[in-house]
């Protein structure tokens, strides 16, 4: 008797834990999304504000590819030839913009939308203005600059099928090339800088995966 | 008032024991989260959805858990919910979801849901605690509201998202020193208007919770 009034304490506290790991199996698999990879009515939308409502967009391929700031997160391919990415990049927080950037046909970027901004409210949201974004409009690969020796490519951007080969992967990206000149928001550098990233790597990743 | 009335257990959440402006408790998500109105409401919610449903399972089983492990137990029923709150939001309100980040697992160690669990819901029917808990988090979503509210309008000229075309903003208000700030002159103002005096001597008696806390009724 001695024994068991000794372990009703931990068959209470076993009883109870139980119960609410049982609950929360059964909630997850009620709510859980798994919304990798497709090509969400949020997605749809943004692509319909750059390209208009002709261009049908697919997920052609997943490569994870990135630089230290950045990674693409999504590449689709419009059936008119048309290229758009979406990326993480690190603005004040650590990956705190998710960029969708469309690209025209001959690489130049053509829209930029903020799916996602964990950036701060009154500051790094401001990033997501019509006049800030336009200062990127019809930026190309030819603004990055070329390589320093022969050795060393362009394309720092380099795609990977696993999540391990990307932390490899993830080199340096291009410097900001002297030849293009933007203005950050004021107060809000970072997130500046952030969407600034996003745009280099989307225009390397489409030499990546355009030209090769 | 009554201080034994349902009514009382309802109301006490919002002005007399609220508890972030009088009991200063969970201070972490009342700075953080508080850059908009619209993230305050949220967060209290989530927080109100936690704090009720954690009271009523705690004052059920509170003739069934031992004595010895009821923190333990406490917990366990807490997180709880705290993962159903972070599940669901994640499946139909993921804007809000996204924006409350960390803080949404972070109202496991909320100390307002644990003390309201070991102050009033372990000693206490069922309906008193449910009330108890529906009022606290309400109470503590007024007071993020009040929090976003300021914050949001003085620091962003905005108020739910929507420009006011104010002819001056300033930014430090949705910064964390704007956030101590604005907390501090909204504690000044609900002392002022429920006539309070800061305690002269800091001791059981000046406490909130001193009619609810067992250490007090013990002497200590």
């Amino acid at each position: 008797m001695k024994f068991i009034k000794k372990a009703i304490p931990a068959i209470t506290l076993l009883i109870i834990c139980a119960v609410s790991a049982l609950l929360l199996v059964f909630v997850h698999d009620l709510t859980a999304v798994d919304e990798a990879g497709n090509v969400t009515p949020e997605i749809k939308a943004a692509l319909a504000g750059i390209y208009g409502d002709t261009e049908e967009f697919t997920v052609y391929d997943t490569p994870l590819g990135g630089s230290e700031t950045a990674y693409v997160n999504m590449s689709l391919r419009g059936d008119g030839g048309d290229y758009a990415f979406i990326i993480v990049s690190n603005g004040y927080n650590k990956e705190g913009l998710t960029l969708l950037i469309g690209l025209d046909s001959a690489g130049a970027v053509k829209g930029i939308v903020t799916l996602e901004s964990s950036e701060t409210p009154g500051l790094g949201t401001k990033t997501d203005s019509p006049e800030f974004m336009g200062q990127f409009i019809g930026f190309t690969i030819d603004e990055v600059p070329a390589p320093v020796t022969p050795d060393e490519t362009v394309y720092k951007v380099r795609f990977a099928k696993s999540k391990e080969e990307l932390e490899a992967l993830k080199a340096s990206q291009p410097e900001v090339p002297a030849s293009f000149e933007w203005d950050a928001i004021t107060g809000a550098t970072l997130s500046s800088n952030g969407v600034f990233d996003a745009v280099k790597l989307a225009v390397t990743a489409y030499r990546e995966v355009h030209i090769g | 008032m009554d201080k034994k009335s349902n009514i009382y257990a309802l109301l006490k959440g919002f002005v007399v024991e609220n508890p972030t402006l009088v009991m200063l408790l969970g201070m972490c998500p009342t700075l953080a989260v508080t850059t908009m109105a619209s993230n305050g409401i949220g967060m209290g919610l989530a927080t109100t959805f936690v704090l009720l449903c954690s009271n009523i399972v705690i004052s059920a089983l509170r003739k069934v858990i031992p004595g010895t492990v009821r923190l333990p137990c406490f917990i366990v029923v807490i997180t709880t919910f705290v993962t159903l709150t972070d599940f669901i939001l994640k499946a139909y309100i993921p804007a809000l979801h996204s924006r409350l980040g960390i803080f949404l697992s972070l109202i496991a160690v909320n100390c307002i849901i644990l003390g309201r669990a070991e102050a009033f819901a372990s000693k206490n029917s069922l309906l008193r605690s449910a009330l108890d808990g529906l009022g606290m988090g309400l109470g503590f979503t007024c007071a993020l509201f009040a929090m976003g509210a300021v914050r949001e309008i003085l620091g962003s000229g905005q108020f739910f998202g929507i420009d006011l075309h104010l002819p001056l903003v300033f930014p430090i208000f949705v910064m964390p020193a704007g956030g101590f700030f604005t907390l501090g002159i909204i504690i000044a103002v609900v002392y002022k208007f429920t006539k309070r005096k800061p305690p002269a001597k800091v001791g059981c008696a000046a406490c909130p919770i001193a009619s609810d806390c067992i250490n007090c009724k013990e002497g200590g």
